[in-house]
């Protein structure tokens, strides 16, 4: 029985030992069993003996049972030898364990030395009542304790150690995962950044990743489009092309690039896309897959493009301009030169569109020339090119035309014909405005074998044109030599004009104006320039130019000015002060929107009579903009000045217009007066003129009368008043006023 | 036990029938006197839907609560199924109602030390060492481990003691409670100032014959001596007292031949097997560890043992004389099974010897108790547990 009992406690109490690996559940458990045992209530383990001055150094190292000596666990305590070394012994000696001892509680101890390790105390106030013999059957089990103690202590280091380098490397393993999770991050947030799409396929085609780009426009999220391939989104052919690429990329050893348009079925997006395909290799060198970063440049394109037709061609037309034109020019010069084959080149501007741009402002003239290039791009072949060089300036360049030169003179001299019958048609320029009329004038150049310039070849059919303009316009001319002095020549005129209106060059010519008594009325006031170094220039040779450079304005005042200046003089003599002056008024200037209120202000200043003052207008002056004239006319008229219509027939009279003018009188242009006599329809005119003037209340008086035989048809058919040689010619003041004088004194 | 706050009368101690106006008389006038009282109530399992009744009388009273639910009281030497027996503290005492003692990351030794330590710093020690006095859930299957691991939290600062509550038919059932919660699962535990002490004894002799529960897990044996348990427990039985056990019969004769857990000091400690399951494993009150030396008990008869004698005895070696005193008294309820009518003999031998006026307190499911002063607290079956009291 008894043995049986011991056995069991020596099992239980080696299993326990057994069962542990740190140091500390073994010798609490220990402890534990101990206690259960042997029913001491306390028990205690000091390890790590050291003997120092006959005493034993220990460190308490596990306590149950006193919890004041609980608190000092860990502490170096300082005990007899006798109470650790061997043999076990149950001691009753309290002043042994005094150190351990608190409030002298136990008086009983049975000490149980673990070798030379340490010892286990247990300690209790009386003896535990027991048949076993403590003191012999521990031995094996502190034996096996203390070796126990020292496998513990070798697995705690080795744990220690252990864990030091598995938490060394956790930590290096979580500071490389932070680091690959940051730089991960990193990168995605970079990718997810950028506006282009980013993916990543296998060899297979089989999508690896994309960014948040690729998601938005494919419409889908990376996590369904991982493991799945082109064919899963788009249609076969586009997949298929997709595939090509890819492999193409693959056996590539760079970026591979494309530009492609593609459109997306999600939002329906449709765009140019530059596709980059780069095949991405492991550090083995075996393929990873290819890379794809695809760019939406549709606005780019869509800038470049225009950047382009900013550059190259007219914003107002969309045809080509100057720079595009002289870059084709280049080429077809060199091209001619290879074929042997003419070209030509046809230079043309609108015949008055000045006056139109000033009169109905630059919105009716841009519409007028986005009008004249949609016909000139139909007339031309499509080969051909079409410019717009500038203001009303088009060029057109007739490229291959034929090996003859004659021939492609002709050639060219059609187009341009027809060219001139298209742009002369009809134009309605808003819904709201009534037709308009423009005619054109073309100069044209040919090229071949000539070693010329694209420049020079411009100013060649420019030449042209003036020399067409000059032809009265509306019509067609070709470049030759001689043109170009003469246009050289009008470029002196220019200058010299400008000049003299600084110098003060000119003067006014006054030429009579009789009644059918042939008794002075009055005299029309003429400019005349008695140029210094060119005798008298004839206003027919600087007043077109006058007009086309604007210099007409100044001169037209100045003539304005010295008229009433002459007025005031005459109105200041009573002989004279009955004197009507008539001046002519170009169409410029009567366009100008201050025009009445200059006229206002020089009445004012040279104080005049206006009712004999007279401003002569042309046709095509009042009619270009008929509503816009009459309201002017009328403000003028309101001054109390007199308004006669000049060359009357010359241009698109029309009766009706006629009616609504307030005017005084219509001059009989001298075109028909001159042949009057001897041509039926002129004198028909004439009558129909005159007829129609007392119909409408209006005065008329004929210029260019030359002989009696004119001023007799003219009588006898109505016409009251007269102006021409018969009468007078233009003379200076003082040769005028002395033969008025003189006529007056006679009769 | 302390006991100094109900030395003033003998009316510490009621057995009272849970009807609202007797309990609001009684605590009202209790109230009155002692205006820092509290009561510990001890409840019949039967009069357990009544709880509600003393624990709102309290609550109107403002009187604080502690107490649990057995399956009967014990009063003088009678078991009583009906009524509530309740004991007065002048002066309340440290009381912590702890729930779900095993859920949770902290241990359940953790959890009580954590209530409990605070208490126990802030105690006077004037009267001595204070004791923990402990009551659980009778269900809870880890008893004895909770006992072990309160001592190395607690070690000599408290004297330990206490008993299981529960159901007598170990059904599930809160069985724990104060004026507000009745709890299962749990402990309460009464930090009760010194200077007495629980004197715990179950009178069992030890036999020869040793075995070792070589295969266990908490309160369930599987194997003895490397055997299915049940076969060597039907064995031994045969062969020492010829009785043929059955797992038809096995719970008739179970209580009367419990384990028990041998110690060193020759102390046993009782564990009744309750349930034998379909695998021949024993399901015990009371844990048993592994490799624990059991060895098979018959329960003693009244006139065979001296376990009153002893009992009596260390009563008085450890309190003094009893004599006109009351003793808080829990009786395992295994035991009463065991002894049956003789269970009252045993009771009357423990007020003759002791010489006490009055015997108070219940049938428990377990004790706690030490062998002697100062000891490793122990989880027992079997036994009686009794703390000298005031009368009743």
């Amino acid at each position: 029985m008894e043995r049986e009992h011991i056995l069991s406690i020596l099992y239980d109490l080696t299993l326990t030992i057994g069962g542990e690996i740190h140091l500390d559940d073994l010798l609490r458990k220990v402890l534990q069993r101990f206690l259960y045992h042997t029913a001491f209530p306390m028990g205690l383990v000091l390890l790590d003996h050291k003997y120092v001055n006959g005493v034993i150094q220990a460190r308490l190292t596990s306590v149950i049972g006193d919890h004041l000596l609980e608190l000092r666990r860990g502490e170096q305590l300082e005990l007899p030898t006798a109470l650790t070394r061997n043999p076990i012994e149950l001691l009753n000696d309290s002043t042994l364990f005094a150190e351990i001892n608190n409030r002298a509680k136990y008086r009983y101890c049975l000490k149980l030395p673990i070798d030379e390790t340490g010892v286990i105390l247990l300690l209790s106030p009386r003896m535990p009542a027991s048949k076993l013999p403590l003191t012999q059957i521990f031995q094996p089990v502190l034996a096996n304790l203390s070796r126990a103690i020292l496998l513990c202590r070798n697995s705690e280091r080795l744990t220690r150690t252990l864990e030091t380098d598995r938490d060394q490397a956790r930590a290096e393993l979580a500071n490389a995962l932070e680091r690959s999770e940051r730089e991960r991050m990193l990168l995605r947030s970079l990718n997810d950044t950028i506006p282009d799409l980013v993916w990543l396929k296998d060899p297979a085609g089989t999508y690896l990743t994309c960014n948040k780009a690729f998601e938005g426009l494919y419409g889908t999220t990376e996590a369904k489009l991982v493991g799945k391939t082109d064919y899963d989104f788009v249609e076969k052919e586009l997949a298929d092309f997709s595939r090509e690429n890819d492999q193409a990329a693959l056996k590539s050893d760079g970026p591979s690039v494309n530009e492609e348009w593609l459109t997306f079925t999600c939002n329906g997006y449709h765009g140019l896309f530059e596709t980059i395909k780069t095949p991405l290799k492991k550090e083995d060198g075996s393929i990873l897959g290819v890379l794809g970063i695809a760019r939406d440049i549709t606005l780019r394109k869509e800038a470049e493009d225009r950047i382009k037709q900013l550059a190259y061609y007219d914003s107002l037309t969309n045809l080509p301009n100057r720079r595009l034109l002289m870059d084709r020019l280049g080429h077809a010069l060199l091209a001619s030169l290879r074929s042997r084959n003419y070209g030509a080149l046809l230079i043309l501007d609108l015949d008055r569109f000045k006056i139109l741009n000033d009169t109905r402002g630059h919105g009716t003239g841009d519409q007028l020339l986005k009008e004249v290039a949609l016909r000139l791009v139909d007339t031309v072949r499509q080969e051909d090119t079409v410019a717009r060089l500038g203001g009303d300036e088009f060029v057109i360049l007739l490229e291959n035309l034929d090996s003859n030169k004659d021939f492609a003179a002709r050639h060219a001299e059609l187009v341009a014909e027809k060219i001139r019958k298209e742009l002369n048609k009809s134009y309605f320029l808003s819904p709201q405005e009534h037709e308009h009329h423009s005619t054109t004038s073309i100069g044209i150049t040919l090229f071949s074998d000539q070693r010329n310039t694209a420049e020079a070849l411009l100013k060649q059919a420019d030449v042209a044109l003036y020399q067409a303009k000059d032809s009265g316009r509306n019509t067609v001319r070709f470049y030759n030599a001689s043109m170009q002095s003469a246009i050289d020549e009008r470029m002196a005129m220019e200058t010299a004009l400008r000049q003299a209106l600084r110098n003060n060059e000119f003067t006014l010519f006054y030429q009579s104006q009789v009644d059918s008594n042939g008794w002075i009325t009055g005299a029309e006031a003429l400019i005349r320039w008695p140029s210094p170094d060119r005798s008298m220039v004839l206003p027919d040779s600087f007043i077109p130019i006058a007009e086309e450079t604007r210099l007409i304005l100044p001169l037209g005042l100045w003539v304005l000015e010295r008229a009433c200046d002459q007025l005031k003089t005459w109105q200041s003599d009573p002989r004279t002060k009955q004197l009507t002056l008539a001046v002519n008024i170009s169409a410029l200037q009567f366009h100008q929107h201050d025009f009445a209120d200059q006229i206002k202000d020089i009445l004012h200043r040279y104080e005049i009579n206006p009712a004999f003052l007279k401003l002569e207008l042309t046709e095509s002056a009042l009619l270009e903009d008929i509503d816009s004239a009459i309201e002017r006319l009328s403000r003028i008229k309101a001054l109390g000045i007199g308004l006669a219509l000049d060359d009357f027939g010359t241009g698109f009279s029309s009766l009706s217009y006629l009616k609504r003018l307030p005017l005084d009188q219509i001059k009989i242009d001298r075109t028909f007066v001159r042949d009057i006599a001897e041509d039926a329809n002129d004198a028909a005119i004439v009558q129909a003129v005159i007829s129609m003037c007392h119909h409408l209340g209006l005065n008329v008086i004929a210029e260019g009368v030359e002989n009696q035989e004119q001023k007799a048809f003219l009588e006898k058919n109505g016409c009251r008043a007269f102006q021409g040689y018969l009468f007078g010619r233009p003379m200076p003041t003082a040769e005028w006023e002395n033969q008025y004088l003189i006529a007056t004194d006679k009769t | 036990m302390n006991t100094d706050g109900l030395k003033s009368g003998e009316d510490a101690i009621q057995h009272l029938p849970l009807i609202r106006t007797s309990l609001d008389t009684l605590l009202q006038s209790w109230r009155a006197e002692y205006p820092y009282a509290g009561v510990l109530a001890l409840l019949p399992e039967q009069e357990k839907d009544n709880l509600r009744i003393l624990q709102a009388s309290c609550r109107r009273q403002d009187i604080p609560l502690a107490g649990a639910i057995f399956p009967a009281l014990l009063i003088d030497k009678e078991f009583h199924r009906e009524g509530v027996l309740l004991f007065r503290f002048d002066e309340w005492v440290p009381s912590f109602l702890i729930h779900e003692l095993n859920k949770g990351k902290s241990s359940p030794d953790e959890k009580i030390a954590q209530a409990v330590i605070p208490a126990i710093e802030a105690a006077s020690l004037e009267a001595g060492k204070p004791s923990l006095y402990m009551i659980y859930d009778g269900l809870l299957p880890n008893i004895a481990s909770i006992l072990d691991g309160l001592y190395l939290r607690l070690s000599d600062r408290v004297h330990y003691a206490g008993v299981n509550a529960g159901s007598e038919t170990f059904q599930p059932m809160p069985c724990l409670f104060d004026a507000d919660h009745v709890i299962e699962g749990g402990a309460l535990c009464l930090l009760i100032p010194g200077p007495n002490v629980t004197v715990l004894e179950h009178g069992y002799p030890v036999p020869k014959h040793v075995m070792n529960a070589t295969s266990t897990d908490g309160n369930r044996i599987f194997s003895i001596d490397w055997r299915p348990a049940f076969d060597v427990y039907q064995e031994i039985i045969q062969e020492e007292y010829g009785i043929g056990l059955t797992k038809e019969n096995f719970y008739h004769y179970a209580v009367h031949f419990p384990f028990g857990i041998l110690r060193a000091n020759q102390d046993l400690v009782v564990r009744i097997p309750v349930t034998l399951n379909e695998d021949g494993s024993l399901f015990c009150i009371g844990e048993v560890p592994e490799n624990t030396m059991l060895v098979l008990l018959r329960a003693p008869q009244v006139k065979e043992g001296d376990c009153i004698s002893r009992l009596a005895d260390n009563l008085e070696a450890s309190n003094g004389s009893l004599t006109g005193r009351s003793i808080l008294t829990f009786y395992c309820a295994g035991r009463r099974m065991h002894l049956g009518e003789d269970s009252l003999r045993e009771l009357n031998d423990l007020a003759k010897q002791t010489g006490v006026t009055h015997l108070a307190g219940a049938l428990s499911l377990g004790e706690i108790g030490t062998a002697g002063k100062g000891d490793y607290p122990m989880f027992h079956n079997a036994a009686l547990i009794c703390t000298p009291w005031g009368g009743i």
